[in-house]
């Protein structure tokens, strides 16, 4: 059963990221400078953790090339949108994405294709989203 | 390969220390963002070819955190004393997260893979430690792209 959704668990994952990119380039006045940073560790981080997750859970025989795989997205996701703001904002995106990036598949790993943990890391995905959003409010 | 792959990721080590000790003149906070993320990337990938070269020695885990706690400390006191300080936090960070990642290819079981997977571990080892040079041109370049757009004019 669980095999069934992950595909789209991770197409929406992927989706919810790029609607939050064009959204924040098109208010990026909104937002201030020094946010940059935060938001690309955050957006990087987390879309990294969850591609990793999804993947070692379909495929439990492809450790390292899941591992680059989630490496690199979370590399391009971080550093995208730290190049939003500011230089420093796209390196510490680019090397937080790097670090989750790595984990993640370990971590997936070891949950032993677990239902629970996966809705956990989504619902943490999701209120990450909520907070990047709700930022210039606050 | 391994070897080959530690041998030029030393050589990238190099570089970036020459290019960031020729190019002054970018601001602190560039320094900051700078030696995090040079210490994360080059302390993981140092530390997880060095840990791969020497899975079987031991108390290997202990010469490759340090290692790489020297390679981010050596990359912050370019800049300053409390970037040496962050440096030398990421490096250890990042150090014992590449070991782990290594002695995880090396030994499935820590994470429960499937054990088909334990015939494969040289190959494995090869294809990451491919991945780490790859990696280390990759941060190269960014780097050369954010010191060409922080230099004041």
């Amino acid at each position: 059963m669980l095999v069934k959704f992950l595909g789209f668990l991770l197409y929406a994952n992927v989706m919810f990221t790029v609607i939050l990119y064009v959204y924040i380039k098109s208010k990026s006045k909104l937002y201030h400078m020094k946010d940059g940073g935060s938001i690309a560790t955050i957006t990087g981080g987390f879309l990294a953790l969850l591609c990793g997750v999804i993947l070692i859970y379909q495929f439990p025989f492809h450790f390292v090339i899941i591992t680059m795989i989630a490496t690199l997205i979370g590399m391009i996701t971080g550093a995208s949108f730290g190049a939003l703001f500011h230089n420093e904002a796209l390196l510490t995106g680019y090397s937080h994405g790097m670090m989750l990036g790595i984990m993640a598949p370990m971590i997936g790993a070891a949950a032993k294709n677990s239902l629970v943990f996966l809705l956990f890391l989504e619902i943490c995905f999701l209120f990450s989203f909520v907070f990047v959003y709700r930022l210039p409010k606050w | 390969m391994i070897k080959l792959s530690l041998f030029l990721n030393g050589l990238c080590v190099l570089y970036l220390v020459w290019l960031m000790k020729k190019k002054h003149g970018y601001q602190q906070k560039t320094a900051y963002a700078m030696t995090v993320c040079l210490s994360s990337v080059i302390g993981f990938i140092i530390s997880s070819n060095l840990q791969l070269a020497m899975t079987d020695k031991m108390h290997s885990m202990i010469i490759v955190a340090a290692v790489s706690c020297l390679l981010g400390v050596l990359l912050g006191f370019i800049h300053s004393h409390s970037s040496g300080m962050i440096g030398y936090y990421h490096g250890l960070t990042a150090g014992l997260m590449g070991a782990m990642l290594s002695l995880v290819i090396y030994n499935p079981n820590i994470c429960h893979l499937p054990a088909s997977y334990a015939d494969s571990v040289e190959q494995h080892a090869v294809l990451f430690s491919l991945f780490s040079c790859i990696l280390s041109f990759i941060t190269i370049f960014v780097v050369q792209l954010v010191i060409g757009k922080s230099i004041k004019v």
